[in-house]
């Protein structure tokens, strides 16, 4: 029996079907037919996130985009249609950053930059279960806080059985820390971090004497220049295979070119933006000072927690992106009169015009692990509507660079959408459907695992 | 049925108070909104309430309102009857703690984390325990990182305690240090329960366990297991910022519950969160609070600590749910013996002050509430009722929806809360109740089980709005979800018809809402208790 649902993209995870009992995406919803080429959502009321609402409007999606949307959207005869009167689509959520779904969020050393989320990803984990579950389509899956240097992140869905399938994007961040990881202290952190940024070059330099040898030894010449002119000769000649994983990533967070003794080179990988993460507001000048020095301030996102609203000019004078962590609310205790104060942190960066991104919650407290709900926070304190909404969709999917492809429904952008019986905002409301490009990833009524949560098993039924 | 006696209004004579908080008690307030909820019965669209004297004096769509009353006009906003927690656990915020967690952490949530580290642990004497650093936030991970390892506060106690030159209770051994230099047992040796197993008396301060008053971070009386004879009110500090917040959260009047730490504890109280000081204290002594399950043997058995040490003379305490029950049965049987002049004995025997209290808890004159999460400790309660037959409110009751026939049968009322994803015993470091179910009110509902919703010690987006919130999300109708958090509330508290409830004669105890209560967007602009605005945002 085929139990998988799939693109043609995920035909490997058809020969793995017997995983699948095992998996945990058992409230995937995988169906006997191949995946309609068409899928129209008809009746539906349509939350673009960009442009107004439509009232009973169409979704046509074929080959895992949006090929059309609107009030007046012809259905092809060919099309698995899905009646969905009463129900809002909603792009679907961006998580900006996770460390979660993953077998460890850090390495024990301090500066691993040479590693990948993607060897740690756990599809089987509940996780990415949930995440379907509360309609969030979208994980930017990164190393955790407790590390100096900790790796390259990915963008994945929920869905798949390898982190190959989930991928949505290749990492684009290294993931920073200026504040200290345990046992370390903030003079540490940064002279850890500068250290590491400054043995690159002396890697390089000598990666650049030992390939011009090589090429003296090749003509057969003796070494005719000196140490110095080497190595500025030598530049030029080094392979991308000659640098290791761990130079590599941050030579490619320093713009990708091997440059040596303060001349450009030639561009051997891919530049890589970092994901700076700052815990208090006296860590957010130096996480932007150190972009800056090492050139890839450009390419930086901020990482805020705490008090870090209050270092607001230095962030607007950056003018970076800001993926705010889960504490919304910053409370104080003043360390004199004992009073305490609060600030609705988000309402702070919406003020100063920054683009922001919020993440949900990761303890126990049920409704800040969800994206829509922490939306629904900073309306209450006094964010703009659309702008609240743009900070759990658009904004996360330009901060890492998938704007074009995900964070709103819009023809041409890929279909990731949850279907909600009411207003995504709206607490009571429950996800009903999840399209993951186009595949039905989800349906609230054959959710097991939520049945489990919400119905007294048999045994206990009285 | 329980007797209305401990019903008491507390005066203070506290006249320069209230005047100095510029209140003027015969002040008229008009609240206009787009809805009022009475709660008992169908919400009024743009209706006005109107408060004259503390009290509701009229409700309805077509009411004068006098000329120089203050008109609170909220064309959007939605009027409800002030939320009632009743169960909730007040952070003592005692000042000597204060300072003792505003030295060691600069933010009040990681300060929070740790003093309810500390109570579930006696002060850290717990080695199952350890609060890590991951939990902190960055800064002050960095702050705890720079300073030595965490010292326990027990262990700083404890210390200092070991430093003091100590007499023994019994006057049998001496717990001078110096007679215990170089003293070593051999395996399985026991040395009269005093100097705590292998090391030295040096080393090991078990003995003093029992002794230090572990950290008052709690509300818990650590003399004896049983202490209903004393009063939380005691301890309540009326001025402590933990109430600023319920009351920030649409919160005006709470049963403060003792803590869960004492197998019969204290009696609660309940008090209003802000408004008049004089008026605050609403109910001095209320219902005894007693626990089953594993709050209790949990500390108990930390109380063997340090490690090597076990449970002596000085330190035992129920560390099994044997144990709990048998210290529960044997205070009801004692209470029986005191009365009849026959003389008590043996260990856990509680304070002779206890056996009034529990002869009244038997009579049906103090209500007793028991908490219990797992199913069988609910049902231990019950038994436990029947035999002394007792009336009990169950508190918590995370497995109630495995109950329910037996609730239904015994007409047990359930404080039921707070919804939590994780075991709602990891509240408490115990890890009770591994399945919570998130349908529990919906269901307690359908069985016609008389509920209230309570959010304990949670806050801010898990506080008692919060929870009511999560309930209606799995399935109990919203009116009830609202009723659950003011009106049965303040039933199951046996408050008078004017609380919970905004009708002619009631309290003027009322919040007015951006919107819809239950929404997730809404946020409350108004606080009235006792017909003074006490919060406007």
């Amino acid at each position: 029996m085929r139990l998988i649902e799939t693109r043609k993209g995920f035909r490997s995870a058809r020969l793995l079907g017997g995983w699948i009992a095992s998996a945990a995406i058992a409230t995937v919803v995988w169906a006997d037919a191949p995946p309609p080429e068409k899928v129209a959502l008809t009746n539906v009321k349509i939350v673009p996130v960009v442009g107004e609402s439509i009232e009973k409007g169409t979704i046509l999606i074929e080959r895992g985009k949006i090929a059309a949307l609107g009030k007046d959207v012809e259905i092809p005869y060919d099309a698995r249609v899905f009646d969905l009167a009463g129900k809002v689509a909603f792009p679907g959520t961006i998580d900006a950053n996770s460390y979660r779904g993953t077998d460890s969020p850090n390495e024990s050393r301090p500066v691993t930059p040479q590693l990948d989320t993607s060897d740690s990803i756990d599809p089987s984990q509940l996780y990415y279960e949930d995440m379907l579950r509360i309609g969030t389509t979208t994980l930017n899956i990164m190393p955790g806080d407790n590390t100096v240097i900790g790796g390259i992140g990915r963008v994945i869905r929920p869905i798949g059985l390898t982190p190959a399938e989930m991928t949505i994007a290749e990492g684009a961040f290294l993931k920073v820390c200026v504040s200290p990881k345990m046992g370390f202290d903030r003079m540490l952190q940064l002279a850890t971090l500068r250290e590491t940024f400054a043995e690159l070059d002396e890697y390089l330099n000598r990666l650049a004497e030992r390939r011009y040898d090589e090429k003296l030894k090749e003509d057969e010449k003796v070494m005719d220049v000196g140490v110095a002119e080497a190595k500025k000769r030598g530049r030029d000649l080094i392979r991308a295979e000659d640098v290791d994983d761990e130079h590599r990533n941050i030579l490619r967070v320093r713009g990708g070119q091997v440059k040596v003794l303060g001349e450009a080179g030639p561009t051997l990988f891919k530049p890589l933006g970092a994901f700076i993460s700052c815990g208090a507001a006296m860590d957010v000048a130096p996480a932007v000072t150190f972009a800056k020095d090492h050139g890839f301030i450009d390419r930086t996102v901020l990482v805020l927690d705490g008090d870090c609203f209050k270092a607001i000019k230095e962030l607007k004078a950056a003018a970076r992106p800001v993926v705010l962590t889960s504490n919304l609310v910053h409370r104080e205790t003043d360390p004199l009169t004992g009073k305490v104060t609060q600030t609705f942190v988000p309402k702070k960066f919406a003020d100063a015009g920054l683009l922001f991104a919020l993440t949900p919650g990761v303890d126990a407290s049920l409704p800040e692990r969800m994206l829509t709900y922490q939306a629904a926070r900073c309306v209450r304190e006094g964010v703009a509507r659309d702008e609240a909404i743009r900070s759990v969709t658009l904004s996360p999917a330009k901060i890492l660079g998938v704007a074009d492809r995900l964070g709103s429904l819009e023809v041409g952008k890929e279909a990731y959408i949850g279907i909600y019986s009411g207003d995504p905002l709206d607490f009571a409301s429950q996800v009903e459907k999840v399209f993951v490009a186009g595949v039905l990833a989800y349906e609230r009524e054959k959710d097991v695992r939520m049945q489990r949560l919400t119905e007294p098993p048999a045994g206990e039924k009285k | 049925m329980f007797a209305v006696r401990a019903w008491r209004i507390q005066v203070f004579a506290a006249a320069a108070l209230l005047l100095s908080n510029g209140v003027d008690a015969g002040s008229v307030i008009a609240i206009k909104a787009r809805l009022v909820c009475p709660v008992s019965g169908p919400a009024i669209e743009r209706g006005v309430v109107l408060i004259e004297d503390g009290r509701v004096t009229a409700i309805g769509t077509d009411v004068a309102i006098p000329e120089g009353a203050k008109v609170i006009d909220a064309p959007d906003g939605v009027v409800t009857p002030g939320l009632i927690d009743a169960c909730c656990v007040v952070d003592p915020e005692i000042e000597e703690n204060g300072a003792y967690f505003r030295s060691r952490f600069s933010c009040p949530d990681c300060a929070e984390l740790y003093r309810r580290h500390l109570k579930a642990t006696n002060g850290g004497a717990t080695v199952g325990h350890t609060l890590s650093e991951r939990d902190l936030c960055p800064r002050c991970r960095a702050k705890a990182a720079a300073e030595a390892p965490a010292a326990s506060l027990w262990r700083e106690v404890a210390g200092k305690a070991a430093a003091a030159e100590f007499l023994p209770a019994d006057g049998t051994v001496s717990l001078r240090a110096d007679e215990h230099e170089g003293h070593n047992h051999g395996g399985g040796d026991i040395c009269a329960g005093i100097c705590g197993g292998p090391n030295t008396a040096k080393d090991d301060a078990s003995p003093f366990a029992a002794v230090i008053t572990t950290p008052r971070t709690t509300w818990a009386e650590h003399s004896s297991e049983v202490v209903p004879h004393t009063l939380v009110v005691d301890s309540v500090n009326l001025l402590s910022s933990d109430f600023e917040r319920l009351l920030r959260s649409g919160i005006t009047t709470v049963y403060v519950a003792p803590d869960s730490a004492s197998v019969i504890g204290a009696r609660g109280a309940i008090v209003h969160t802000g408004g008049d000081l004089a008026k605050r204290i609403v109910r001095s002594a209320d219902a005894v609070k007693a626990t089953m399950g594993s709050d209790p043997s949990y500390r108990g058995r930390s109380n063997m600590m340090p490690a090597g040490g076990y449970a002596d003379m000085h330190t035992r305490r129920p560390t099994t749910r044997m144990g709990v029950d048998f210290v529960f049965r044997k205070a009801f049987y004692d209470a029986d013996r005191w009365q009849n002049g026959i003389p008590l004995h043996g260990a856990d025997t509680a304070p002779a002050a206890a056996f009034p209290v529990l002869q009244k808890v038997r009579a049906g004159e103090i209500p007793l509430r028991v908490q219990a999460r797992m199913q069988h400790d609910i049902i231990s309660a019950l038994r436990l009722a029947h035999e002394f037959g007792l009336k009990i409110t169950l508190d918590e009751g995370t497995e109630a929806y495995k109950c329910i026939p037996e609730l239904k049968a015994t007409g047990t009322a359930v404080i039921y809360g707070p919804l939590f994803m994780a075991p709602p015993g990891a509240r408490d470091f115990v890890n009770e109740a591994e399945n919570p179910l998130l349908t529990t009110p919906k269901l307690l509902s359908e069985a016609g089980i008389p509920f209230a919703i309570t959010a304990q010690e949670m806050r801010d987006e898990e506080s008692l709005i919060r929870q009511a919130m999560v309930a209606a999300r799995y399935g109990l109708p919203a009116e009830i979800a609202l009723k659950s958090v003011t009106l049965a509330a303040a039933n199951l508290l046996r408050l008078p018809e004017s609380f919970g409830v905004i009708k002619q004669g009631a309290e003027a105890d009322l919040v007015v809402w951006s919107g819809d209560p239950l929404k997730a967007d809404s946020r409350v602009r108004t606080v009235v208790i006792g017909g003074q605005v006490v919060l406007e945002n």
